[in-house]
């Protein structure tokens, strides 16, 4: 197959020309034609092909409209009328087979694999010939099977819509199953039932066996599928049968799935069986009756579950709807007993009798076949402490009774008998009275609410551990202090007296300093020049710092970095104007550039008032950027400086600018800086000699006062060196002043 | 002269309102504050724009230095971290400055103060070093065992099985407390200088309003 899809029509691939129809396959009556209605047969989603293809189809479909004149079909119901059709037009190959049904069957009839199964009987062979099966053509019941299943959703379904409307086929002595379908089976039934081979009787439908009253009885769904089931296992099936292509196969495997038969009407089948098996005669074959007597005996534990049971395996005879007969039922009166036979039952009975009542060849390797968990669950189900003998519980039927009297009871050691769970002791554990109320009713073995809230209220501490003396005397204390007033917020009064302290006391501050600030200001205007509280000393940084000065001369660039503003400028232009000066009576040129963007204006006004030409300098102004700003500017100079002089009064622009002009320059460029009181111990490492990082500096008012000292002038360095001296007294005092205050105030406020 | 004038006592009344932060915190000061903090940032703006803009990139556009539209686009982006919604517009530029100003501050850390602070704290036992220096020996142990123990002081770990090197444990712990010691006499010291710088901010401008009442009351 290709697996193209064909229009319903084609009988052929129109890709792959493969037939898309069986060869046996009769075609199929129009739906318009057998509905004259109009009321087409649903067709459920197949494809059959419609088209004639050869002129039996055409006397089928006339044969077909006949049965619809004589009204022997249903108006829509085209399976009835393909049986009416049936049985109206004879198949030659019937008749062909039932000849050879009348006839006796010869020797050479016989084919191999049949005659190699076990010795027959010659009359037997004659009958039970499956030649006559293999040869047999299919009714023409059988012909519609296909179109059964694939039209009508199943064989069962089809008859049993088929049976709710009884044809006048069915209702005549000869219907369309009797008379096309089950040939074979009616010559079993005429056997007799001792020739009947076992292998052959398994496979034979209850329904077909029993005797029919009439063919409704025959006609049923469970018959239909034993007797499919029969038509499958014995071969009866014309090759196109056997064999549906793929598309019809599918069909047909969703149908039958879909029309299962029901297990109960399968029971009833069985009952037949066993019902007609009572009067068969058995005539084992020798290969059967060596499967029976030589094989091992049973375990007598697994062979006390007999077939049937509910806790038993389905066989697949069960599950065809067939079921083996039950050597048991079969009375010994009633069955001629071959010698083979006898000689195969004495053998069994040398087995245990739980052995000999197996019942079937297929018994033991069932009973070995059954799982383990199906033993345990059936040694914990209720009535397994009457068996102690076998895991398997007794069956409830008659036959497992027997059984289970007929058993020996078994020696189970003690260290085994130890192991057996608690449950099958139920003597030996007391699981308590059953709850009568609640929601845990009717349930034993319950732990009584009552004990696990019984517990005491109150603890009574019982300790043998007496406290001492100063324990008792530090848990008295520590509740003595527990239990004392905590010690009141202050009031606001108190707050207010030290606000009110806390003004007085920058009062008094500002006052002092303010007075000896002043005072020391006004001193000269009153007494006059008089006494100096200090002398400007010459540090060693601020004699390298006017000695490199003093060294430059008129060719050499000053790069002056002024980075200070207004707040700065009180203390760094009186400490800078000397060294600025000195820079400008030497004669060198003056380039002055700054970080900060209000450094230039305090250059501007400072180097306006100490100059004396504009010409002696050079304001390049503002380089945002810090850092990077001294990198490019340092990089991007067109001339390298001969001196760095370093204006600021903050450590972080003293450093970039040390770090930067080192990292560029190395030693090669000396550094001198000017910086505030407050930058002196942060400027100290690089000023070290071991670093000299730079080369000389001078801090605040009096780093400037020594280089004024140097140059032998007095500027406003020199002037403020006494008023700073006296400001430092002044904090002097207050500081003694403040520490005499808090000692006594603290004293007095510990003692409050 | 009349603007000097002005100006002086423009000064003068600042300086007054400032200094009233002797009574407390009060509104004169604060309004003092204002004035400083809003002159200054108006200043700074108009000086760079004059300086910058003005002074240094329209010259170099003029001249047909296009070099200087990286920069110039650079910093009108940084404009925009001014407005929330579009302050990522200036990541770029901060990330620039950022990096440039890492990199070079990085580099001038450790050439201009790493190395030579370390190199100037070895060769302070050399002969050459200890020379001119009156005290050489003890200057230069002094400069060492300082530094070293200064450095100690800011070790906050230790190891696991300290408990084995008590000793070495115990000479740790008492560098790190000389170390501590000078660190108290650094900021001491640097406190004095603050102290001293705005003793002698306070002496200039009392200096000041000496200067300017003096020719006012004749003297």
């Amino acid at each position: 197959m290709c697996d193209t899809f064909n229009p319903v029509g084609n009988v052929y691939c129109k890709a792959c020309n493969a037939r898309l129809v069986p060869m046996s396959s009769p075609p199929e009556p129009e739906p318009k034609e057998e509905d004259p209605e109009g009321q087409t047969t649903p067709i459920k989603g197949i494809s059959l092909p419609t088209i004639p293809l050869e002129d039996p189809t055409e006397e089928r479909e006339k044969d077909i409209a006949e049965g619809k004149d004589r009204g022997n079909v249903t108006s829509g119901d085209w399976l009835d009328e393909l049986r009416a059709s049936a049985d109206d037009q004879p198949d030659p190959t019937e008749t062909k087979h039932r000849e050879d049904v009348g006839r006796p069957l010869a020797a050479e009839d016989i084919p191999d694999w049949l005659r190699e199964l076990g010795p027959v009987s010659a009359e037997s062979q004659h009958r039970t010939s499956p030649k006559a099966h293999s040869t047999e053509t299919p009714s023409p019941a059988e012909k519609t099977t296909p179109g059964e299943q694939t039209m009508d959703g199943g064989p069962t379904r089809a008859r049993s819509d088929a049976s709710d409307q009884p044809s006048p086929s069915r209702l005549g002595d000869s219907s369309p199953s009797e008379a096309g379908m089950t040939p074979a089976f009616s010559e079993y039934v005429s056997l007799e039932p001792a020739e009947i081979p076992d292998w052959i009787r398994d496979l034979r439908p209850p329904a077909e066996a029993t005797p029919c009253a009439s063919s409704d009885e025959l006609i049923t769904s469970d018959e239909e599928f034993g007797r499919e089931t029969e038509e499958q296992q014995i071969g009866h099936e014309d090759p196109a049968r056997q064999e549906p292509p793929e598309w019809l196969r599918d069909i047909l495997a969703s149908d039958v799935e879909t029309t299962a038969p029901s297990p109960p009407d399968l029971r009833e089948a069985e009952k037949a069986t066993g019902a007609e098996a009572d009067s068969a005669l058995i005539e084992i074959p020798d290969w059967l009756k060596e499967g029976r007597g030589g094989g091992p005996p049973s375990p007598p534990g697994r062979a006390e579950i007999p077939e049937g049971t509910p806790g038993g395996e389905r066989t697949p005879e069960r599950e065809a709807g067939s079921e083996p007969v039950n050597s048991t039922e079969v009375s010994p009166e009633s069955v001629s007993i071959p010698d083979w036979l006898r000689q195969a039952e004495a053998g069994t009975e040398e087995a245990p009798p739980q052995g000999a009542q197996t019942g079937g060849t297929e018994a033991p390797s069932e009973k070995a076949e059954t799982p383990d968990w199906l033993i345990e669950f059936l040694a914990m189900a209720p009535g397994a402490d009457d068996e102690e003998t076998s895991p398997v519980p007794a069956e409830p039927s008659a036959l497992g009774n027997e059984w289970a009297t007929d058993l020996e009871r078994a020696d189970i050691p003690d260290w085994l008998q130890e192991l057996r769970p608690t449950e099958d002791r139920g003597e030996e554990t007391d699981l308590g009275p059953t709850e009568s109320t609640g929601p845990l009713k009717g349930l034993r073995g319950l732990i009584p609410a009552a004990s696990a809230i019984r517990a005491p209220t109150v603890f009574e501490l019982v300790t043998t551990v007496e406290p001492d003396e100063a324990s008792l005397a530090r848990a008295e204390l520590l509740q003595s202090l527990l239990g004392q007033q905590t010690i009141p917020p202050r009031r606001e009064s108190t707050k207010q007296t030290s606000r009110v302290a806390h003004l007085v006391e920058q009062w008094m501050v500002a006052a002092v300093l303010i007075l000896s600030v002043v005072g020391m200001l006004l001193a000269p205007l009153v007494i006059g020049d008089g006494p100096h509280l200090t002398q400007p000393l010459v540090a060693t940084g601020a004699r390298d710092l006017y000695h490199i000065v003093d060294e430059l001369d008129q060719e050499d660039l000053v790069l002056v970095a002024f980075d200070y503003g207004p707040p700065e400028a009180d203390e760094l232009n009186a400490a800078a104007q000397p060294v600025l000066e000195h820079i400008l009576d030497r004669g060198a040129e003056v380039a002055i550039v700054s970080t900060r963007a209000d450094g230039p204006l305090i250059a501007q006004a400072m180097m306006t008032d100490i100059a004396d030409s504009v010409a002696q300098y050079t304001v390049i102004g503002y380089r945002p950027g810090t850092a990077a700003a001294v990198s490019r500017f340092l990089t991007a100079g067109d001339r390298d400086p001969t001196l760095l002089l370093i204006l600021t009064g903050q450590p972080v622009a003293l450093r970039i600018w040390i770090e930067q002009a080192s990292a560029r320059y190395g030693d090669q460029l000396p550094l001198i800086a000017v910086g505030s009181a407050a930058l002196e111990p942060l400027a100290s490492p690089y000023l070290d000699k071991s670093a000299e990082q730079l080369r000389g500096a001078i801090h605040g008012l009096k780093g400037g006062a020594s280089y004024e000292t140097l140059r032998g002038t007095a500027g406003d360095a020199t002037q403020r060196l006494d008023v700073l001296a006296a400001g430092h007294i002044a904090i002097i005092i207050l500081m003694i002043t403040g520490a005499l205050v808090h000692v006594l105030s603290g004293a007095k406020g510990d003692t409050t | 002269m009349i603007v000097r004038i002005i100006g002086s006592i423009i000064g003068t009344l600042l300086a007054v309102l400032v200094l009233s932060y002797v009574v407390g915190d009060n509104p004169l000061y604060r309004l003092a504050l204002h004035i400083f903090v809003g002159v200054l940032i108006g200043y700074s703006v108009g000086f760079v724009v004059r300086e910058v803009l003005v002074g240094m990139a329209l010259p170099q556009l003029q001249s047909h230095s296009w070099s200087i539209l990286v920069p110039l686009v650079l910093g009108i982006l940084l404009l925009f971290k001014g407005f929330p919604r579009q302050a990522f517009v200036g990541n770029a530029s901060v990330a620039y400055l950022i990096g440039v100003g890492t990199a070079v501050a990085l580099g001038g850390a450790l050439l201009g103060t790493l190395v030579p602070q370390v190199t100037a704290t070895t060769r302070t036992l050399s002969p050459a070093a200890l020379a001119p220096v009156d005290f050489g020996l003890l200057d230069g142990l002094m400069v060492v065992l300082g530094t070293v123990c200064t450095l100690l002081a800011f070790s906050f770990t230790e190891s696991e099985q300290s408990s084995d090197f008590s000793t070495w444990r115990r000479l740790v712990a008492g560098a790190a407390w000389i170390g501590r010691v000078l660190l108290v006499l650094v900021f001491g010291l640097a406190f004095a200088g603050a102290v001293t710088t705005s003793l002698s901010i306070f002496v200039g401008r009392m200096q000041y309003f000496i200067n300017l009442a003096l020719p006012g009351l004749g003297l």
